[in-house]
């Protein structure tokens, strides 16, 4: 679901005037909240979603770019601000090059792994440093081809601006075991939002590193519960079902099963908190600190409602052997675009085009398969 | 000739003005209106191609664009305007995509595809493939991963230091040392460990592991050989080490298809068990009948293993799950499997 939160995209300025191609005029500036829309209908997008799927498989995966524009173009021609629908305008040849690119190098970095474990972490090892590039390549594709009102977003960081917020960050929170974790978070969002920008504007940042220390404490706490509580109860399962256990001569160890099912569950418990609290609050924290000039922006998600999403669209993925995936994105969109709110204190007319040049889809493609992506 | 509305932005600014959108017989597009300073002429456009009923934004060559939002009108009107000359051949497939994916008569055909392509993969793509990660993983690395399979569950004290005699044991690591010369299965190596419930298992790199129980539980010792020889045929067809590898195959591909792991991981959770059951069910046939070869050849009645297996469901319980459910083919089954192919063997030569 999270790269798609895409269309959640910034900045969207809306005319201040009744649908249907109403002429503009520059007067209507005065502050005013608007929300934005979602459209998307759950149908419909499945029934792009299983025809991209067919023709992927029957492409043997060469119409994978293709089905992600399309679906993505689905997705944002949804999302409204006032009677402005957003564009997404990426090259599909571009996606298809980059997926060409990043098969290249990650076909021999598993084939290092076949052949030793040592190679494979030195194939890590030397593939670090194109992390930030990864990253700063993955935002500005993403941006550039985020269009409303005909002006795109963009995206101006640099290699070594990312590479202290990704490669030399984690470094860092590892050896201080976490503790300044929540303070390179905050860094990087900074660093995100305001090397942001529409047309001519730049998005600014009044975030604080207090908030950030906030959401990891409770995280951490939580977590930690879930995780000695969980192993705990674990083991006494598998223990005591191994001592009751009937015999049964097959390939896998005894309860093994049992235990894999319990870690897993765990594991799981884990992931839905961590992305119903911290990913959530995090994302609202994010826009709640950010600006558009004099535009504010405001999102308040809750934490139960963000609960039963994940948890009710991942138990419906699963007994629907995935074909839920389209549903439970509209479902998702639906709410998370619902309550996203823009404080408009500019005049939607008055922003200009920016500088721009076109950016290979490579950096952006890794970044999707690393799990880097940052929807923002 | 009717002209279809527009939103047109200069590409300078994020103003807008009415305007309206037609096309002329060259295929030129005309954009004019009111509020526009002149009627602009452009060349060699591309429409984009149409997506449910989102608003089009046609992109121009001078960085201005039109937003469409009326989509039937604008596809009414470069239909008529085509009249005799041939669609291009891009749009003609867009059109039949727009086609498939704003019917349920188009997705159903999509689902059937979908749904023959993963099940013809599950039968046969995925364990061909397995195959070929089978024959290049070195002996090390499974034998690495079963290592570390063992070293948890003694850590988590669900194996236990066996408590054989060291004679009995001795006795049978003789005869598992000559069912691996015999066969020609090079690496293997027996262990025992007390669990608490008759049991013996293979772990990937050929480590068999028989219980205590399992032993003491035997009424003949040749029940034990037929156990053995039966773990022995899942480490020749290295059965645990395939079994991963065509389940991961399966996960690799469906996150290829939806684009994200965690979605995939989620997908293939429901349908992983009953195709993990299905393989499972192959790799037992597969040991029963490496097992009943072997026994024929040592002069063993290749029932022994059916004896033993109808006695252990019996003691725990499980008859009663249907074979489809259960890894294990029903044991009454294999008892019959085995005693025919014995009946076939045994029949004595002219």
């Amino acid at each position: 679901m999270k790269d798609d939160a895409g269309p959640v995209d910034p900045g969207g300025e809306s005319p201040a005037s009744p649908p249907e191609f109403p002429s503009q005029s520059a007067a209507e500036t005065s502050s005013q909240t608007r929300q934005l829309r979602f459209t998307g209908d759950g149908r419909e997008y499945f029934r792009i979603w299983i025809v991209n799927v067919a023709l992927t498989l029957l492409t043997l995966g060469i119409y994978s770019a293709w089905a992600k524009v399309r679906a993505r173009r689905y997705l944002y021609g949804n999302v409204w601000l006032g009677d402005d629908a957003f564009d997404y305008t990426a090259n599909p040849v571009a996606i298809l090059r980059g997926r060409v690119v990043l098969l290249l190098v990650l076909v021999p970095v598993s084939l290092a792994q076949r052949v030793s474990i040592l190679y494979y972490y030195a194939a890590l090892l030397v593939l670090m440093p194109l992390v930030p590039w990864v990253v700063v390549r993955a935002r500005s594709f993403h941006m550039r081809n985020s269009r409303h009102r005909s002006l795109a977003f963009d995206f101006s960081g640099r290699y070594w601006d990312a590479a202290v917020w990704y490669p030399l960050s984690w470094a860092a929170s590892i050896v201080t075991l976490g503790l300044v974790r929540p303070l390179t978070v905050f860094g990087r969002d900074r660093f995100l939002v305001t090397e942001s920008s529409f047309g001519n504007r730049t998005f600014g940042f009044t975030g604080r590193p207090g908030p950030y220390y906030r959401m990891y404490v409770i995280t951490a706490v939580v977590v930690g519960v879930l995780y000695v509580g969980g192993v705990f109860f674990v083991l006494l399962v598998v223990v005591g079902r191994s001592m009751a256990t009937g015999a049964d001569p097959g390939t896998a160890a005894p309860d093994m099963g049992a235990f894999m099912i319990g870690t897993l569950a765990i594991v799981g418990l884990v992931m839905l908190f961590v992305a119903a609290y911290l990913r959530t609050r995090l994302l609202c924290y994010r826009w709640n600190s950010s600006r558009l000039g004099g535009n504010e922006f405001s999102l308040t998600l809750s934490f139960p409602t963000m609960l039963w999403l994940y948890a009710s669209n991942a138990a419906a993925i699963v007994t629907t052997f995935g074909l839920f995936i389209p549903f439970a994105r509209i479902r998702f969109l639906r709410y998370v675009v619902g309550e996203f709110r823009v404080l408009q204190r500019e005049d939607p007319d008055a922003y200009e085009a920016g500088d721009r040049q076109s950016v290979g889809a490579t950096g952006a493609e890794a970044a999707g398969e690393f799990g880097l992506e940052i929807g923002i | 000739m009717n002209a279809v509305a527009c939103r047109y932005y200069d590409g300078k600014s994020s103003r807008r003005k009415a305007a309206a959108l037609t096309f002329t017989d060259a295929g030129d597009l005309i954009v004019d209106g009111a509020e526009l300073e002149e009627r602009l002429v452009y060349r060699d456009v591309r429409i984009p191609n149409r997506v449910a009923d989102t608003p089009r934004f046609i992109h121009l060559p001078d960085g201005a664009v039109c937003e469409v939002q009326d989509n039937d009108a604008l596809d009414e009107l470069r239909v008529r305007l085509r009249r005799d000359d041939p669609e291009p051949r891009r749009d003609r497939f867009w059109r039949l995509v727009h086609r498939l994916d704003s019917t349920w008569r188009g997705a159903a055909a999509a689902l059937a595809v979908v749904a023959t392509v993963m099940y013809s993969f599950t039968r046969w793509g995925a364990p061909a493939v397995a195959s070929l990660v089978v024959a290049t993983t070195p002996q090390e690395a499974e034998a690495l991963l079963g290592q570390n399979g063992l070293n948890l569950l003694r850590q988590l004290e669900v194996l236990e230091t066996s408590a054989l005699e060291p004679n009995r044991r001795n006795d049978l690591l003789a005869a598992f040392e000559e069912m691996k010369r015999e066969a020609g299965v090079e690496h293997a190596d027996l262990q025992f460990y007390s669990l608490g419930a008759p049991n013996a298992f293979a772990l990937p790199g050929g480590t068999v592991v028989v219980t205590d129980e399992l032993v003491e539980f035997a009424e003949h010792d040749e029940e034990i050989i037929a156990v053995l020889a039966h773990e022995l045929g899942h480490v020749e067809g290295r059965h645990v080490l395939r079994s991963m590898a065509q389940r991961s195959t399966l996960l690799a591909l469906w996150t290829a298809v939806t684009g994200d792991v965690s979605l995939a991981a989620l997908s293939v959770l429901g349908p992983d068990q009953l195709i993990a059951q299905s393989y499972s069910r192959d790799f037992e046939r597969a040991a029963d009948e490496f097992a009943a070869d072997y026994l024929l050849r040592a002069g063993v009645s290749p029932t022994r293993l059916g004896d033993i297996l109808e006695r252990l469901e019996r003691e725990s319980g499980t008859g009663s799950f249907p074979t489809w459910l259960s890894s294990h083919p029903a044991a009454a089954d294999r008892a019959r499997s085995a005693m025919e192919r014995a009946g076939d063997r045994d029949e004595p030569g002219p």
